[in-house]
């Protein structure tokens, strides 16, 4: 499409100003953050309301042109670079649509730069997040497409974790709406996964973003080392030790002597070989006693000196510097390498010391500026591109670093995206089916692949392809020669994978559908399956369990009761633990994405996995993620397949992150008042105290009753943390009411109440409306005194279990919840009597992506059929 | 490689042995406008990263919103212009090169150290540029003595007819400027005071200026008292001239250093140890004076000497204390000058000044580092632009409730005080020492501080 032809179209849009056409004007934007390419579009266009967006985007479909939206254009992977295509500049869309304090969530349009959001809500003493280095600067929607992460992510959880909505326009023109800005989210988690597709799946008109409370106490450290060793060895002592640091930053002297230059010198010693900046968060009677541990623990591994911020001033200039570091880089030469790339924390030592080795061997200066506690390394290389013999060391020295990396069990990009830079080592780390696999869910999305085209996945990447990855055309301007690393982690398939892929291909064949089976505790869940043979997932083994890196990758047919108990072993914890018997799978916990009162803290599923294996309905093995806590290489096929109620793929492992048991760990429970009301009352100031409490769940009485502590409503706290931090937060409930301390096992019980052939459902809202909802909706007269009613508090999600013959009275609920309340509210139906469903549930899968997600992975409906209510031809 | 301005150069090379690093890069590098401004200021191009940190700091960017009016767009089209992808006189690097405000805001936001101010007056010597007849007729003027003197006073003429505050009222161009003549008007009553002090610290010569000495000729005599009080002892210097900043920035650099010359020779014959200026611009061009004439010989070390004899009025009254003097019972904002705060890198001192003053009530104003739009006689060549950066800033005024803006800028001083009176607010603009002078006077004999 000539641009002379598009211009005028685009024009009549946004106006004359907003397209840019001359070679002269475009040249500003054929460079994004990252140094070293530059591409030229063939047009730019700057939308400057949501409607001109749409309008933009369904003319480009309507002509069938290519586009690449961008930012603030401060990516590190070439990702918003437009090669002939139309750039869609988004950085006129900052409009904050809607801040709500109350339920701690903003609405802004994706040219919203991130600290602007915390700005704005700074007076309410919450903030967003992520914080992306690049936050004075980079925008939320290139937040989500990149699924950006920052310092703080080590504690607080990368954009994913934070995103609870979006409105997207898809690049055939289509505004689809993700995710549950007002309760649980239901089908597929297309919001998972359209965060970090890198702008291949379409445009964000708006996100739903979570806002954090800001923390009670901060203590900022900076730990200097004569070596870079010592600093390596007292991240990993300090992961080991189960401390969560808010943030645990690496520099080295090249990076401290460069910040120091700058006008963000924030006074590391400049002599120092390496120095930590540490930073310990949360309710203030705790924070000592972990700053006090983390100094310890770098003092025991030879620190010459630990520092503490004395002030917010302080604070703030020793964050700058660490912020601005990356730029501050220009200082050392003209042109720069900005690498990304993970490895287990326990091999940081190791690694850092070969990357040196190898910038020593081809005698480049290896920065290194990063995130150690994620094990997100940032190594960096300032050189002379105009000298030839410099850029062909630089090259290859990073080539080798990338190796280094994986070869630890690590991945290419933990945070920058792999965009056009990382494009060449996308088959280092994943097979060509797992490549074959993400293509088709970009398909799903822009099956004519006009957004954002020829990044994250190697254009050739089909499955004829990826066998001749050695000897790959380079495809970028310095993306690296493919070197194949031995043993790549897909090279090792499990027997029982291979089992399973047969027998999909062979039901395929046959056409017969399978019941996907593992303990066979979930059969009753979800629609009836329409079914006659069973394909059993049975290898529960452990496959790699390093307790220094948190992390543990297991089959999916293991019990959750097991891995649980390795853990516990070395003092670590999985934050899952859904109701239902403890004999249930790792997998079946995964595809139906159940969670339990763990859920209040640390999320859901979908924020623990970090990678699966999955064999599709198509009979392809594919990889989503990796081993690493640190992760956006690749679209994400792990929270696709996380809750798809196995009706996408078998998942026949996944890697998990794991939580330090802490020092302390007390179960108390808060007696509530026996009227509603009052109850209401007490929960709305419940949600205002401060408390970081793994749980909170409120039981009524009949649950309490079945679980064994007394006879009236509850709330179940576990206080879990440091001496001081416990005791804070038992004093903070006691201002409530009556408080007793009881055992612990009380959780197990609870995840165990409902009787055989209950009927389950749950009930979700904003957390600000969960009281009254609570007392109002679900008052104990509404319903049947057999009924049990408990509730997460901070996922405004109520969890009904009824009697099997109770079901007049749930359709007596349905009914009064939307007399009663006002509010936005959500159904899921968990089991029902197979008969019911048709007029109780609507099916999920009524929107149009998400049977093309279905249609793509299963295309023959092999498996688990009917479980999600589709019509099955 | 030259180091660019005040604790930002390079990176020190360790003294431990460490791979090679490439400084001679810009050696190596074809150029394609050799011997040019431009190709010698090269080496502050390739410190550009490309992070982008800078696009938030940058009024231009925040208005207009497109890429290419942002200090990183600017210095791409910079570095098309060198390496000869786009001519010297493309009309789109001429126009965006021209929308730069010169606030230098992004430098104090640059973690790499590019020198944008330097960048950006070396590409203006070296494009070809059109310039408007108001900018060459005020150039002209600024470089003339015999031909200025008698603008300004006939200017002062015409404010004293307070025709300017009626004209000011009309739109366009014409209002723009009689309102900011009238702006100039001394706002703060004041009764006239004996200043004592001991000289002790020496002795201070003050850059006249021109608009200062024309316009605001009672914030330079109180500049004199305010120093006199705080035991500077104040000196003539004769012979001084325009410092030269105005020409600078428009990239004319011939017409400035024949400005910087004359400086030099008249503040050396002063024999002042401080050269003390009250004007944020002036001070900014004069504390650069050195790298101006780095490239002559005569000159070089001389000027070298004499900047770093310069001084904002506010740092030295900061470094005194300053001394106490009387009530003032008013309610004020302060407006960074960009000259004082992104240039100059001074940002406490003028807050010191105004919180000393017994009484008066200091209101923080939302994103005073940000530039108010004057950016010299940028307001009177591209107005739109202007206003539009101009208008947050009003906006976060009001919310201020302040009586009186301070600002230690005569383009300050007019553009906000002419924004303020066309917006109907009551608000006016002031100089942080007229404030100083006003306290003194009301407490007569004002009480010594002593550190």
């Amino acid at each position: 499409m000539p641009a002379k032809v598009l211009a005028p179209r685009l024009a009549a849009i946004v106006g004359e100003r907003r397209v840019l056409a001359r070679q002269s004007e475009l040249f500003t934007y054929t460079a994004d953050g990252l140094p070293g390419y530059r591409k030229h579009p063939a047009i730019a266009v700057f939308p400057g309301t949501r409607d001109e967006v749409v309008r933009v985007v369904r003319t480009l479909a309507e002509l069938r042109v290519p586009f690449v939206a961008r930012g603030a254009g401060t990516g590190l992977s070439g990702g918003a670079l437009a090669d002939g295509a139309v750039l869609l500049g988004l950085q006129r869309l900052t409009r904050i649509v809607d801040v709500d304090v109350e339920n701690a969530r903003a609405v802004v349009e994706p040219g919203v730069v991130n600290s602007v959001i915390t700005r704005a809500v700074a007076g309410h003493g919450l903030h967003f997040a992520p914080d992306p280095s690049s936050q004075a600067a980079c925008t939320i929607g290139g937040n989500v497409a990149e699924n950006a992460g920052g310092p703080h992510c080590l504690k607080y959880g990368v954009t994913l974790n934070h995103v609870l909505a979006l409105t997207v326009v898809l690049p055939d023109g289509e505004i689809v709406k993700l995710g549950n800005p007002a309760g649980e989210s239901t089908g597929y988690d297309l919001l998972g996964a359209f965060i970090g597709s890198e702008g291949c799946f379409g445009v964000v008109l708006d996100a739903t973003v979570k806002l954090t409370r800001d923390p009670q106490g901060i203590r900022t450290l900076l730990a200097d080392f004569m070596d870079v060793d010592d600093a390596a060895r007292a991240v990993s002592g300090i992961i080991a030790a189960g401390v969560v640091p808010a943030a645990l930053e690496m520099m080295d002297n090249p990076t401290i002597r460069a910040v120091e230059a700058s006008v963000y010198a924030a006074g590391y010693p400049t002599d120092a070989a390496a120095v930590l900046l540490i930073e310990v968060d949360g309710l203030a009677a705790g924070v000592d006693a972990d700053a006090r541990r983390v100094e310890q623990i770098c003092r025991d591994a030879r620190a010459r000196g630990v520092r503490v911020a004395s002030d917010a001033d302080e604070r703030a200039r020793l964050w700058q510097g660490r912020k601005k570091a990356f730029g501050a880089m220009g200082r050392v030469a003209p042109h720069l390498v900005v690498q990304d790339a993970v490895v287990p924390r326990t091999k940081l030592p190791e690694t850092l010391a070969a990357i040196r080795a190898i910038g020593e061997k081809h005698g480049v200066m290896v920065c290194n500026v990063f995130h150690a506690g994620d094990g997100n390394l940032h190594p960096n290389i300032p050189y002379d591109a105009t000298d030839p013999d410099e850029a062909r060391r630089v090259e290859a020295a990073m080539s080798e670093v990338m190796r280094v990396c994986i070869e630890a069990g690590g991945t290419i990009t933990g945070e920058h995206g792999v965009g056009l830079d990382k494009l060449g080592y996308m088959p280092l780390v994943f097979s060509e089916d797992s490549l074959a696999t993400m293509c088709r869910l970009r398909d799903v999305f822009d099956p004519e692949r006009r957004a954002n085209p020829g990044k994250v996945v190697p254009v050739h990447s089909c499955r004829e392809w990826g066998r001749h990855a050695a000897v790959a055309p380079r495809l970028a301007d310095r993306s690296p020669a493919v070197v194949p690393v031995p043993e790549a982690p897909w090279s090792r398939l499990r027997e029982e994978t291979l089992r399973i892929r047969e027998e999909i291909r062979a039901a395929i064949e046959s056409r017969t559908p399978l019941r996907i089976v593992g303990a066979g505790t979930w059969l009753d869940a979800m629609r009836p399956v329409d079914a006659e043979r069973r394909l059993e997932v049975r290898d529960g083994d452990i496959v790699d369990y390093v307790p220094g890196d948190l992390t543990m990758t297991a089959r999916a047919g293991a019990s959750l009761a097991a891995l649980a108990a390795a853990a516990r072993e070395n003092g670590q914890c999985i934050a899952l633990d859904p109701f239902g018997s403890e004999r249930g799978t790792l997998g079946a916990t995964l595809a139906t994405a159940s969670a339990g009162p763990l859920a209040h803290a640390f999320g859901t599923p979908r924020d623990n996995v970090l990678g699966v294996e999955l064999v599709t309905g198509e009979g392809t093995i594919a990889r989503g993620g990796g081993r690493v806590v640190k992760n956006v290489a690749g679209f994400d096929l792990t929270r696709l397949a996380i809750g798809s109620w196995g009706t996408l793929g078998v998942i026949t492992e996944a890697t998990l992150r794991l939580r330090a048991l802490p020092e302390r760990d007390a179960t108390v429970a808060l007696a509530l008042p026996a009227q509603p009301r009052q109850t209401a009352d007490v929960l709305a100031r419940l949600r205002a105290l401060p408390l970081a409490a793994w749980t909170l769940e409120v039981i009524d009485a009949a649950v309490a009753r079945a679980v064994g502590v007394g006879d009236r409503p509850l709330v179940l706290a576990r206080l879990a943390g440091n001496e001081p931090l416990v005791a804070a937060q038992e004093r903070e409930l006691a201002s409530l009411g009556d408080l007793l301390t009881i055992d612990g096992a009380v959780w197990d019980r609870l995840r165990t109440i409902e009787p055989p052939g209950a009927t389950v459902v749950r009930v979700s809202t904003l957390p600000v409306a969960l009281p009254a909802l609570l007392a109002d909706a679900l008052a104990p007269e509404a319903l049947a005194s057999r009924t049990l009613l408990h509730a997460t508090l901070s996922r405004g999600v109520i969890r009904c279990i009824l009697p099997p013959d109770a079901l007049g009275v749930l359709t007596a609920l349905v009914a009064r919840t939307r007399e009663h309340f006002a509010s936005p509210r959500t159904w899921v139906w968990e089991k029902l009597p197979p008969e019911e469903w048709s007029a109780l549930a609507p099916p999920p899968l009524g929107d149009r992506l998400a049977r093309r997600v279905r249609d793509a992975f299963d295309p023959q409906r092999v498996l688990n059929p009917g479980i999600l209510g589709e019509v099955v031809a | 490689m030259k180091d660019w301005s005040t604790g930002t150069g390079r990176m020190p090379r360790a003294a431990v042995s460490e791979p090679p690093l490439a400084d001679t890069h810009s050696a190596r590098t074809a150029c394609a406008v050799p011997g040019t401004p431009l190709d010698l200021a090269k080496a502050g191009i390739d410190a550009c990263v490309h992070c982008g940190f800078c696009l938030q700091a940058c009024p231009t960017y925040l208005s207009l919103q497109d890429e290419n009016d942002s200090p990183r767009g600017r210095i791409l089209l910079m570095r098309a212009v060198v390496e000869g992808s786009l001519a010297p006189d493309d009309p789109s690097v001429r126009e965006h090169i021209d929308r730069c405000l010169g606030c230098r805001g992004c430098e104090t936001a640059c973690p790499s150290g590019v020198p944008y101010g330097h960048l950006l007056e070396a590409t203006r010597a070296t494009i070809a540029r059109d310039q408007p007849f108001v900018a060459r007729l005020v150039l002209w003027v600024f470089g003339h003595e015999w031909a200025l003197r008698p603008a300004l006073a006939a200017a002062r003429m015409l404010r004293a007819t307070r025709i300017p505050a009626v004209l000011g009222r009309l739109p366009g161009k014409l209002g723009l400027a009689m309102s900011m003549l009238d702006s100039t008007r001394s706002e703060v009553k004041r009764a006239p005071y004996e200043p004592r002090g001991s000289a002790a610290r020496g002795s201070a010569a003050i850059l006249r200026g021109c608009v200062m000495e024309g316009l605001f000729t009672e914030t330079n005599r109180a500049t004199e008292r305010v120093l006199a009080v705080n035991d500077w002892s104040v000196v003539d210097a004769p012979g001084q001239r325009c410092c030269g900043a105005l020409h600078a920035h428009a990239g004319d650099l011939e017409s400035a250093r024949a400005l910087a010359r004359a400086n030099d020779d008249a503040f050396e014959r002063s024999g002042a140890e401080t050269i003390a200026v009250n004007a944020a611009g002036c001070g900014a061009m004069m504390k650069e004076y050195a790298q101006l004439l780095a490239d002559d010989p005569a000159y070089a070390a001389r000027a070298a000497a004499l900047s770093a004899r310069v001084r904002d009025v506010t740092e030295l009254l900061a470094v005194a204390g300053p001394a106490t003097g009387g009530a003032l019972p008013l309610t004020v904002t302060y407006d960074a000058p960009c000259h004082l705060q992104h240039a100059q890198r001074v940002v406490a001192p003028p807050l010191a000044v105004l919180r000393s003053i017994p009484a008066l009530t200091l209101v923080p104003l939302v994103e005073s580092d940000q530039c108010c739009g004057a950016a010299g006689i940028y307001n009177l060549v591209k107005p739109e632009i202007s206003e539009a950066v101009l208008e947050p800033k009003l906006a976060h005024i009001a919310r201020t409730g302040a009586a009186l803006v301070a600002t230690g800028n005569p383009g300050c001083l007019m553009q906000i005080g002419a924004g303020l009176a066309r917006s109907r607010s009551a608000a006016r603009t002031v100089h942080p020492v007229d404030l100083l002078d006003a306290s003194y006077a009301a407490g007569q004999s004002p009480a010594r501080k002593r550190e």
